[in-house]
């Protein structure tokens, strides 16, 4: 089991490596500099000097072995801009309101889809079971943006209507203005975790555990609580921690929608201006964040499924 | 003998017809795929014959009707039913265009999808080994790659040259779905072959020298094709999700053509002087998903009953 888990966790740095390597690779070789902001001029000759300054005149191999050998030691280098800054510091600045809208979503998409699901099958085919299947299925039909877009026509005030609404429609400066985005976000997991516990719930409540459990007479609580969703859990953290990582991702959107100074705003910038370096940095955040969550998802049906070792993943 | 002979003959001729007739019978009996089915089609239909009942061309402007008005019509005027944006251009006929738009971008990123999927993720299942190993860890890797970073990459990385004004960015959003989505379909497609290829019709087949390629075709995937089914039904409304947002972004389909994102995008820019325009959108977007939600639950339940025993 150790050497697997061991091995889990080494094939981690392919994955980086191909990610960064494909990231490099797409940003290099389409047109567009860092030096052709709008409305700029520049002269070959100073173009050629900040190409020198940042190493862009070397060859792109060397460029990129010369980036790695940095990120190994832990410098993540500086921004490609007139006014270069550290990598990882706008990077600290912008993972705090990322990392935070993510996980406030999760937690949302969590405490509202597992219930919705649990009612829906508790009480399938009722009047519950169908209220909770439409909120569930009105979570499918929004996308984020959409979804975003519509809480901030309702319930938004934009700065110049600052009385329209009851929570800011942009910006991330305290917990009011926090609800919007999350909720936003939230919208998409938590139809998915509804509808997977609703579903999983269903297989459970007609598994012949669960008749035994009701021929020896046990309280109908005591078969739900300790029998039913115990059980029906355990699908669930299949798509749990995957859908964290995709949530986080998402937040790109979000923060384009409600103007949130995260990491998803700086990547947004950093490709629009061929920020080379603050893309790379931003590229290894997520890939590894989404690595770790698919290894840690692997490692924990290893420990509960030994078969799974030698199949799920080819290491 | 001859007769014994003729009906396998007769059976190989129309391989899986019962299974699409079960399949879709199954299909009909359950209320969700039927309504989903029923709103698909409608969308197609209207994504299809848009551009022949649509009462202006989408790039039209409508000038005249802007000036008197002093800005965009509002809706239901006899001459625009949703109204105009501020060029005079008739949003229902824009929506039109955008069924049009959403359901080409599903429909060909799921093409892309099962052109790369299928091949890679048989050939795996089926040679094993090294080959499977080679292509496993490629797609591993690819699955990693966080999709939204990657379309995000993709399309804003090419924001300025011809290709991305080529079919008014409908190719490089197709390009970028296909290579983002295929991942989910090979490992898919893999996990059947693994599961099918040691079963005894497989072996009968091996026995009498029946060619690995035609082995692969004609016994292995048609008896895979529920779960492949299932899985691009679950694609399309994820096509449809990821083109939107990409235009809603500025990053897809690009001005004149009109997408469901790009339309929302105006719409909600312009939502204090003009509230009605984001509502055809965004309407025709949730309707088109829920559909598409509806469908998909119902194609697992005909064609994938393994997945879902009661629902």
């Amino acid at each position: 089991m150790l050497s697997y888990a061991i091995r889990r966790i080494l094939w981690i740095i392919p994955v980086l490596v191909a990610a960064t390597m494909i990231t490099f690779v797409v940003m290099h070789n389409t047109p567009g500099s860092p030096w052709n902001r709008e409305g700029r001029q520049m002269t070959p000759s100073q173009r050629e000097r900040l190409d020198a300054k940042f190493g862009l005149d070397q060859p792109l191999p060397i460029q990129y072995l010369k980036w790695v050998g940095g990120l190994v030691t832990g410098d993540m280098g500086v921004t490609v801009t007139d006014r270069p800054t550290p990598v990882s510091r706008l990077m600290a600045n912008g993972i705090l309101p990322t990392v935070q809208l993510g996980l406030m979503a999760f937690t949302l998409a969590v405490l509202v889809g597992v219930p919705l699901g649990l009612i829906a099958a508790i009480r399938h085919r009722t009047v519950y079971d169908y209220a909770a299947t439409a909120v569930a299925m009105l979570g499918m039909a929004a996308p984020a943006f959409m979804l975003g877009a519509l809480l901030q026509l309702f319930l938004g005030s934009p700065e110049f209507r600052p009385d329209q609404g009851p929570f800011p429609s942009f910006g991330w400066d305290g917990p009011r203005a926090w609800v919007l985005p999350t909720i936003a976000l939230a919208g998409l997991p938590m139809a998915t975790i509804a509808r997977q516990t609703k579903a999983s719930m269903l297989d459970v409540i007609h598994a012949d555990y669960i008749r035994t459990a009701h021929a020896k007479g046990l309280e109908e609580d005591r078969i739900v609580k300790f029998h039913m969703i115990r059980n029906a859990l355990v699908p669930l953290l299949t798509i749990a921690v995957p859908l964290l990582g995709l949530v986080i991702t998402s937040s790109i959107v979000i923060e384009q929608v409600f103007r949130i100074p995260g990491l998803g705003n700086l990547y947004w910038n950093a490709i629009r201006f061929r920020d080379y370096t603050l893309v790379m940095g931003i590229t290894v955040f997520y890939a590894a964040l989404v690595a770790v969550l698919n290894a840690a998802v692997d490692i924990a049906y290893g420990f509960i499924d030994p078969r799974l070792r030698d199949h799920s993943v080819t290491v | 003998m001859t007769d014994a002979v003729s009906v396998v003959r007769r059976r190989d001729q129309h391989p899986g017809r019962g299974y699409w007739a079960g399949g879709f019978r199954r299909l009909l009996q359950s209320r969700a795929g039927v309504a989903g089915l029923l709103i698909i089609a409608a969308l197609a239909l209207l994504g299809i014959i848009g551009p022949f009942i649509a009462p202006w061309d989408y790039r039209q402007q409508d000038l005249q009707a802007v000036v008197a008005n002093h800005g965009p019509v509002p809706p239901f005027r006899p001459e625009h039913l949703f109204g105009t944006d501020e060029l005079g251009r008739d949003l229902f006929s824009r929506t039109l265009d955008g069924a049009q738009v959403s359901m080409t971008v599903a429909l060909i990123a799921q093409v892309v999808v099962l052109l790369v999927g299928v091949p890679i993720g048989a050939v795996a299942g089926w040679r094993g080994g090294r080959t499977e190993t080679l292509l496993m860890r490629f797609t591993d890797v690819m699955y990693a790659f966080p999709d939204l970073l990657f379309v995000i990459l993709l399309t804003s990385a090419f924001v300025g040259t011809e290709v991305f004004r080529w079919l008014n960015g409908l190719f490089i959003v197709f390009v970028a779905i296909g290579l983002s989505a295929w991942v989910t379909m090979a490992r898919l497609v893999r996990a059947q072959v693994l599961n099918i290829k040691h079963r005894e019709y497989v072996d009968a087949a091996r026995a009498i020298g029946v060619p690995g390629f035609r082995i692969v075709t004609r016994h292995i995937l048609p008896n895979a094709i529920g779960p492949v089914v299932v899985g691009v039904s679950v694609g399309l409304p994820g096509a449809i999700i990821l083109e939107s947002t990409l235009s809603f972004l500025g990053l897809g389909v690009q001005s004149p053509r009109a997408s469901w994102g790009s339309l929302i995008q105006y719409g909600t820019q312009h939502m204090t002087l003009w509230p009605w325009l984001v509502v055809p959108p965004m309407a025709a977007l949730a309707i088109s998903l829920i559909g598409f939600t509806l469908l998909g639950d119902g194609l697992r339940d005909a064609f994938d009953p393994a997945s879902s025993q009661r629902r």
